[in-house]
């Protein structure tokens, strides 16, 4: 049976400077699923904005601090939360992003050095195709040689 | 910043990238079957998996919810079709209030939790689900992450735990009591070993 080589760079960026914001733009639409992987320094708090909307969002989430946990939910769909500013790494699923019969399912596992392990189960409550990704600053910027890589996934 | 146009820009072979999957290389990362369901079905069976022994690991990405009447049900991973008391699973999860933890034995691995008929419409939850060494003879290992946000928040991490030494051979996806709804989508993917 054949398979297909999957999990493909759609594109990568290393930043050169601080900056508050990246946007990835035009995604292709034949993919199933959008993985982006940010490693970076600097931010306290990012949030992802698909095709640049700031509402239609909600977003359960799990933290471990080291010595306590909590659990809450939000209207925005995080991608990390450290509040020291220090190293990340953040993970983010993006599930069947260009269908137009489902809400997205949005899924993320992040890790900050000395903040927070997290993993969020996010929502957001469009059916519209998603053919950008914003990722913005709500704390803090991120530092140049930050990297953003977005990947997509064959079904 | 705005980055330039993926249209604009030319797909390229991926780094090594830091993944749920240490180690995997995203070029040996291949799309083995997807499962579309185009109406409610009870479960969906990965078989005939001995002809994917070339890889190292598995994973499934899912997006699927149920037809039970409760705002959410547990999808199941099965191997083989053993349904005896042969599995093993630690469960750490949010609700949208606190952080709570479980272990549990019986006859499936829970892999998170899905909308069922009362969540809101339109609303499917995602899973990735990696199942590590799968034809090696030893006990089979599974982590999964699954959540999303709906009038039931949850979002997990689970480990489960096959105490089988056998090659899997099937993957079966199932809730003992709901369907899973039309519009469910199941994919298995395989992981080369580093070369």
């Amino acid at each position: 049976m054949p398979v297909t080589p999957t999990y493909v760079l759609l594109n990568q960026v290393t930043l050169s400077a601080s900056t508050g914001t990246i946007t990835f733009s035009n995604i292709p639409q034949n993919y199933a699923d959008l993985v982006l992987v940010i490693a970076g320094t600097g931010a306290a708090q990012y949030r992802l904005n698909p095709n640049g909307d700031s509402g239609n969002a909600s977003l359960v989430y799990a933290d471990g601090y080291g010595s306590s946990t909590a659990s809450g939910t939000d209207t925005k769909i995080s991608l990390w939360y450290a509040p020291n500013s220090d190293s990340i790494v953040s993970i983010t699923h993006v599930f069947d992003y260009a269908t137009i019969d489902k809400h997205k399912p949005i899924l993320t596992r992040a890790n900050a050095a000395s903040g927070a392990v997290s993993m969020y189960g996010s929502r957001w409550a469009s059916t519209a195709a998603i053919t950008s990704l914003v990722i913005t600053s709500s704390t803090g910027t991120l530092i140049s040689g930050s990297t953003a890589t977005l990947y997509g996934v064959h079904a | 910043m705005a980055v330039k146009s993926l249209a604009q820009s030319s797909v390229r072979q991926a780094p090594p990238v830091n993944s749920m999957l240490a180690g995997y290389r995203p070029n040996q990362f291949h799309l083995l079957e997807t499962v579309r369901l185009g109406a409610n079905t009870a479960s969906v069976t990965f078989s005939n998996l001995q002809r994917y022994s070339d890889y190292q690991h598995f994973q499934i990405r899912a997006v699927a919810r149920m037809t039970y009447s409760d705002p959410e049900r547990s999808l199941t991973i099965q191997f083989n079709g053993d349904t005896a008391t042969n599995y093993y699973m630690h469960g750490l999860y949010g609700n949208g209030s606190s952080v709570g933890s479980y272990a549990f034995s019986g006859s499936s691995i829970f892999l998170g939790s899905f909308p069922a008929a009362n969540a809101t419409g339109s609303v499917f939850t995602g899973c990735v689900t990696d199942i590590l060494d799968p034809f090696e003879a030893k006990t089979k290992v599974v982590r999964s992450l699954a959540g999303t946000h709906w009038n039931q928040p949850a979002v997990s991490l689970r480990s489960g735990m096959w105490v089988n030494t056998a090659a899997i051979t099937s993957i079966t996806l199932v809730d003992a009591t709901s369907n899973l709804v039309s519009g469910s989508r199941f994919s298995l993917y395989g992981i080369k070993a580093r070369s």
